[in-house]
C-alpha cells in the first residue's frame, strides 16, 4: 500500500516537471535575457586579428563587425559603399579611383585617409611580413609581385593617394569582382601610427593592442572563452547600427551548444544533422544557408589506372550524390552540380550556377561501361585496379567514405581501401603527391568563379593531382585578361566542363550547408558565404 | 651536510635530468609529427614559407633549433605560438589559473564527499548505506567525466532551469560562481570515487585496531571515538595518493574543460598536437611535466616530515 502510494506521488511530480518542461518548449526559445547584447557561438578563437595577417573565417567575422574597408557587403553579399563613398572605373577595367569620405575616423583619433591604404598593401607586400594570404593583394595590384620578389621599389606598385581623400588603384588585369576584393580583411587599411608603436609582433594580440575603424569595437577578448564588441559611436554609419553589443563565444561541445540555447545562454548556434532532426520534431523552425564550400574528390593523375579520364569519370558517375546528402550528410548540403557553387555571382546580375548548369551525372550503368573501356585503355584488369581513398578521421569523414566505398563495390565490383588521416596528415600526402584519391575541400577568397577554377591550372600550388592541361590553362589565362563579363564567363564555363566532365581530375560531391538556431531576440541578422556572422544590415534585438 | 639535506639535492638533481629528458623527447617527437604548422587548405607562395620559417626560427638545422631552444627555456622564454605569435608564457599566464582554480574545486568535493562517503561506508558497513556509497564509488570509475558532465548539463543545468525557471546552474563558461559548480563536481567525481573506497578500506581497517577498542572501553561517545581517533589515523593512506590524484584532475581536465566551455590551458595542450603548433606543445608539456616533478616532490618531501617512520635515505652516514 506504502509503496502504491510513493509510486502515484512520484508520477505525480514528473507529470508537473513534464509539463513544465512541454510548455517552455512551445513558448519556442526567447534568447538571453540581456536587453542590449546578443550572445551568439563562433565555435572557435579567431587567432589573427591583424589584417595583414589573417586567414580564417572567425577573425574574418570578428574584422568584418570592427573595421571598415573601401567596399562592405550587403545581406545579399553584393559590395556596397563603405570608406570609399564612389568610383571611377578606367574603360579597359583595370584602373580604379576612388574617393573616400572625410569622416572616417580611427579609435586612436585619427582620421582614415587615402595613405592608410597604401601602407597597408605596401606592408601586405612585404616578404617579411609574411603574410599567407597577401597574395591576393600583390599578385592582383599592378607591379605588386616585383615589389614582393624585391626587383621593384614599392613605389612603383598600383596604388597611390592622389591626396587625403582620393585612392587610385591599378589592377594586373580587369578584375570584375575588383568592388568584392576591397570588401576583403587584405584589402583592410592601417592605421601606421598605431602599428607602428604597438609593433608588428604585438599588434592585434589583445583587445587593447589594435586600432580599429568600424561599425562596432573590441569592448573584451577572454581568449578561448569570448569577445565582446560594443558599437563604435564614432562610426560615420552608427545611427543605422541598432544592436548596442555583441558576444561572440568559442563552444567547443555540441551538447553544450544546444542545452545552452535552450537554457537562454545562447541567441544562435551552429547545429548537427541530429540536432537539426530533435528541432524538427519540436516544431521549432531553424535556418540555413549554402556557404560557399565544396567538397570534392581529387585524383591524383600520376597514378596508374589514374591518369586515364574513363576511369577518373566512371569513379564520379558510379556515386549517387542525391542520396549521398539526403541519408547520409543529413545537415541540408546539396549535390555539386559543378565544382562551383551555387551561391557565386555570375555575368548579367545572375547566379553563375544559372549558367553553366548541372554539369555531373549519375549513371551506374554508363559508369561500369566507361571504367571497363577506360581499364582496357590503360591496359589493367579490374583486379589490377588498386587504389585508396584519403579521408579525415572525424566520424562524419568515415560514414561518408563507407558509403562512396558501398557505391564503388554496387556500380564498379571494385573495393576502394580508405585511409583516414588527422588533418594535418592528409594536407602532407597531398602536398607529397603522396595518394591516390583524396577528399578535399575548398573555401572562396572571393565571390567569383575564379576562385574555384584557377587552382587547377599546371603551375598552380594547390594542384595536388597533377593536372596539366593546356586547354585548360590557355582559357583560365584568357579568362583573366577578358574584359566582357559574359563572354569570360564563357571561358571559365568551358574550363570547368573539362575539369568536371571531360578531362575530370576532380569529382564535385556536395555544396557544403550551415544549418542554425537562432532565438527569438535576434532579428535580422546576416549569414552568407561571405559573412558568417554580421550584425550592420539592420539586425535587431525584438523588444 | 646532513642527510635531508643531500636528499634533497639529489632529488632536484634527477628532477632536472627528467626535464631535461622531457624536452628532448618532445622536441624529437613533434618534430616526426607529419606536416609543419603552416600547412593549411590553401597553398602558400613558397617566399611566404621561407619567410614563416624565418620568422620562428624554424629555417636552421633541428639540432641547432634544439639547443637554441633549451637555452631560451633556461632563461624563461617558451616561445611564440606558430602561427598566431601569442607568447606561450602568456597562454599559460592567462589560462593555467583557471585549469588550476577547476583543478582545487574539484579536489576540494573529492576529499570532503569521498571521505564522507567512506566513513558512512566503513561505519554502516553491510547495510544499505554501505552499499550505496560503493555502488557511487563504481560508477565514479567506471563512468568517464565527458558522459558525467554532458548529464550534469542536462539534467541539473537545463531540465531543471525549464522546470523552475530559473538558472540554478550555468551550463557553461567560468565567470559566475553558478558556472563553477558542475564543471567541478564533474571532474571530481572518479578522484570521489577513488578516496571514498580508499577510505573505506581504511576506516575498516583502524575500527578493529586495539586503541579504538580501548577507547569504546573507557566509555567515549561513538561520535568522538570515530572522529578524534579512527579518522585521523584513516586519512594517511588519502593523503598519499594526493600526488597521483593532483596529476590526474589537471591532465583529466581537458574533456570537462571543454564540455563547459572553460578556458584553461587542457585545450592548448591537446589541439596544438593536432595544429603541429611546436612552442605550444613543448612549452606546455614542459609546464605541466615541471609541475608534477615539483608537485612529486614536494609530497616526497612533505611525506618525510609528517611520518617520521618515512626515512629520507640518500647518504652514507
Amino acid at each position: 500500500m506504502r509503496f502504491k502510494k510513493v509510486l502515484a506521488a512520484a508520477l505525480a511530480c514528473a507529470m508537473v516537471v513534464s509539463t513544465a518542461v512541454t510548455s517552455s518548449a512551445a513558448s519556442l526559445y526567447p534568447g538571453t535575457p540581456d536587453e542590449d547584447m546578443v550572445t551568439i557561438d563562433m565555435r572557435a578563437e579567431p587567432p589573427e586579428l591583424n589584417s595583414l595577417l589573417t586567414t580564417d573565417v572567425a577573425s574574418g567575422n570578428i574584422l568584418r563587425m570592427t573595421m571598415a574597408g573601401l567596399t562592405k557587403l550587403d545581406e545579399n553579399d553584393i559590395p556596397q559603399p563603405d570608406l570609399a563613398e564612389s568610383w571611377d572605373v578606367s574603360e579597359d577595367g583595370t584602373t580604379y579611383t576612388l574617393h573616400l569620405r572625410e569622416d572616417g575616423k580611427w579609435s586612436n583619433g585619427e582620421p582614415v585617409t587615402a595613405n592608410d591604404f597604401v601602407y597597408a598593401w605596401h606592408m601586405i607586400s612585404k616578404p617579411e611580413t609574411a603574410s599567407a594570404y597577401g597574395f591576393i593583394v600583390y599578385q592582383n595590384i599592378k607591379n605588386g609581385q616585383a615589389v614582393f620578389d624585391g626587383t621593384m621599389d614599392e613605389s612603383e606598385m598600383g596604388v597611390k593617394a592622389i591626396d587625403d581623400y582620393t585612392l587610385e588603384v591599378q589592377f594586373e588585369n580587369p578584375i570584375p569582382y575588383a568592388l568584392h576584393l576591397f570588401s576583403f580583411a587584405s584589402f583592410y587599411p592601417l592605421n601606421q601610427k598605431a602599428y607602428e608603436e604597438i609593433g608588428a609582433d604585438k599588434y592585434a594580440k589583445e583587445a587593447d593592442s589594435i586600432v580599429t575603424n568600424g561599425a562596432y569595437k573590441i569592448a573584451e577578448w577572454v581568449h578561448d572563452d569570448h569577445v565582446t564588441l560594443e558599437k563604435n559611436e564614432e562610426y560615420y554609419g552608427a545611427a543605422d547600427i541598432s544592436i548596442p553589443k555583441v558576444k561572440y563565444l568559442m563552444m567547443k561541445d555540441t551538447n553544450a551548444r544546444m542545452n545552452a540555447f535552450k537554457a537562454g545562454q545562447l541567441d544562435c548556434f551552429n547545429l548537427s544533422g541530429e540536432q537539426i532532426e530533435q528541432f524538427a520534431n519540436e516544431g521549432f523552425e531553424t535556418k540555413a544557408y549554402v556557404d560557399n564550400g565544396n567538397w570534392y574528390f581529387q585524383y591524383n593523375t600520376k597514378v596508374k589506372g589514374l591518369d586515364n579520364a574513363k576511369i577518373r569519370q566512371a569513379l564520379g558517375m558510379a556515386i549517387d550524390l542525391q542520396s549521398l546528402c539526403d541519408n547520409v550528410r543529413k545537415d541540408g548540403s546539396l549535390p555539386a552540380t559543378g565544382i562551383v557553387p551555387t551561391g557565386i555571382n555570375g555575368a548579367e546580375n545572375k547566379l553563375y550556377s544559372e549558367a553553366r548548369g548541372n554539369l555531373v551525372t549519375y549513371d551506374a550503368e554508363q559508369a561500369k561501361a566507361l571504367f571497363e573501356e577506360g581499364l582496357a585503355e590503360a591496359g589493367m584488369t579490374a583486379d589490377e585496379f588498386k587504389i585508396s581513398l584519403i579521408t579525415d578521421d572525424t566520424t562524419q569523414a568515415q560514414k561518408e567514405s563507407a558509403f562512396y566505398q558501398e557505391q564503388w563495390k554496387q556500380a564498379l565490383g571494385i573495393t576502394v581501401d580508405i585511409s583516414p588521416m588527422p588533418f594535418k596528415a592528409r594536407l602532407q600526402a597531398m602536398t607529397d603527391g603522396d595518394f591516390d584519391i583524396v577528399f578535399a575541400g575548398w573555401a572562396p577568397d572571393y565571390n567569383d568563379a575564379m576562385t574555384y577554377l584557377d587552382m587547377f591550372t599546371t603551375e598552380n600550388g594547390n594542384n595536388y593531382g597533377k593536372y596539366s592541361s593546356e586547354e585548360y590553362d590557355k582559357l583560365i589565362a584568357d579568362a583573366m585578361k577578358e574584359v566582357d563579363p559574359v563572354k569570360r564567363q564563357d571561358m571559365l564555363i568551358q574550363a570547368e566542363t573539362l575539369l568536371v566532365s571531360t578531362d575530370a581530375p576532380v569529382f564535385p560531391l556536395y555544396f557544403s550547408a550551415v544549418s542554425y538556431a537562432v532565438s527569438d531576440k535576434l532579428q535580422g541578422m546576416t549569414r552568407t558565404g561571405f559573412q558568417e556572422f554580421d550584425f550592420q544590415d539592420g539586425a535587431t534585438i525584438a523588444k | 651536510m646532513s642527510n635531508r639535506v643531500r636528499y634533497i639535492i639529489k632529488r632536484i638533481g634527477y628532477a632536472v635530468i627528467t626535464i631535461f629528458v622531457l624536452i628532448a623527447l618532445t622536441f624529437t617527437l613533434m618534430h616526426l609529427l607529419p606536416g609543419d604548422p603552416f600547412t593549411g587548405p590553401k597553398a602558400i607562395p613558397e617566399s611566404v614559407k621561407e619567410a614563416l620559417n624565418v620568422k620562428y626560427g624554424l629555417d636552421k638545422p633541428l639540432l641547432q633549433q634544439f639547443f637554441i631552444y633549451v637555452g631560451n627555456v633556461l632563461s624563461g622564454d617558451l616561445g611564440a605560438s606558430v602561427p598566431d605569435g601569442r607568447l606561450v608564457t602568456d597562454i599559460i599566464k592567462q589560462a593555467f589559473p583557471v585549469s588550476l582554480e577547476l583543478g582545487i574545486r574539484s579536489l576540494i568535493f573529492a576529499f570532503i564527499i569521498g571521505i564522507l562517503l567512506g566513513i558512512v561506508a566503513a561505519i554502516k558497513r553491510g547495510t544499505v548505506w554501505d552499499s550505496a556509497s560503493m555502488f557511487l564509488a563504481l560508477i565514479g570509475v567506471s563512468v568517464p567525466s565527458f558522459i558525467i558532465g554532458s548529464l550534469l548539463q542536462y539534467f541539473l543545468g537545463l531540465k531543471l532551469y525549464q522546470a523552475t525557471g530559473t538558472q540554478v546552474f550555468a551550463i557553461m563558461g567560468w565567470t559566475t560562481a553558478n558556472s563553477k559548480i558542475l564543471p567541478a563536481f564533474a571532474l571530481a567525481f572518479s578522484s570521489m570515487a577513488t578516496i571514498s573506497r580508499l577510505m573505506r578500506t581504511s576506516m575498516l581497517d583502524v575500527l578493529n585496531q586495539d586503541y579504538i577498542k580501548t577507547a569504546k572501553a573507557k566509555g567515549l561517545k561513538q561520535r568522538q571515538i570515530i572522529w578524534l581517533h579512527a579518522v585521523r589515523n584513516a586519512i594517511m593512506p588519502v593523503v598519499t595518493v594526493m600526488g597521483p590524484l593532483v596529476a590526474s584532475v589537471l591532465t583529466g581536465a581537458f574533456v570537462v574543460e571543454n564540455i563547459f566551455s572553460i578556458p584553461g590551458l587542457g585545450k592548448y595542450f591537446v589541439q596544438s598536437v593536432q595544429t603541429n603548433n611546436y612552442t605550444v606543445i613543448s612549452g606546455t608539456t614542459i609546464f605541466y611535466g615541471t609541475f608534477l616533478i615539483l608537485a612529486n616532490l614536494v609530497v616526497d618531501l612533505i611525506y618525510g616530515f609528517i611520518d617520521p617512520r618515512v626515512k629520507l635515505t640518500g647518504g652514507k652516514e
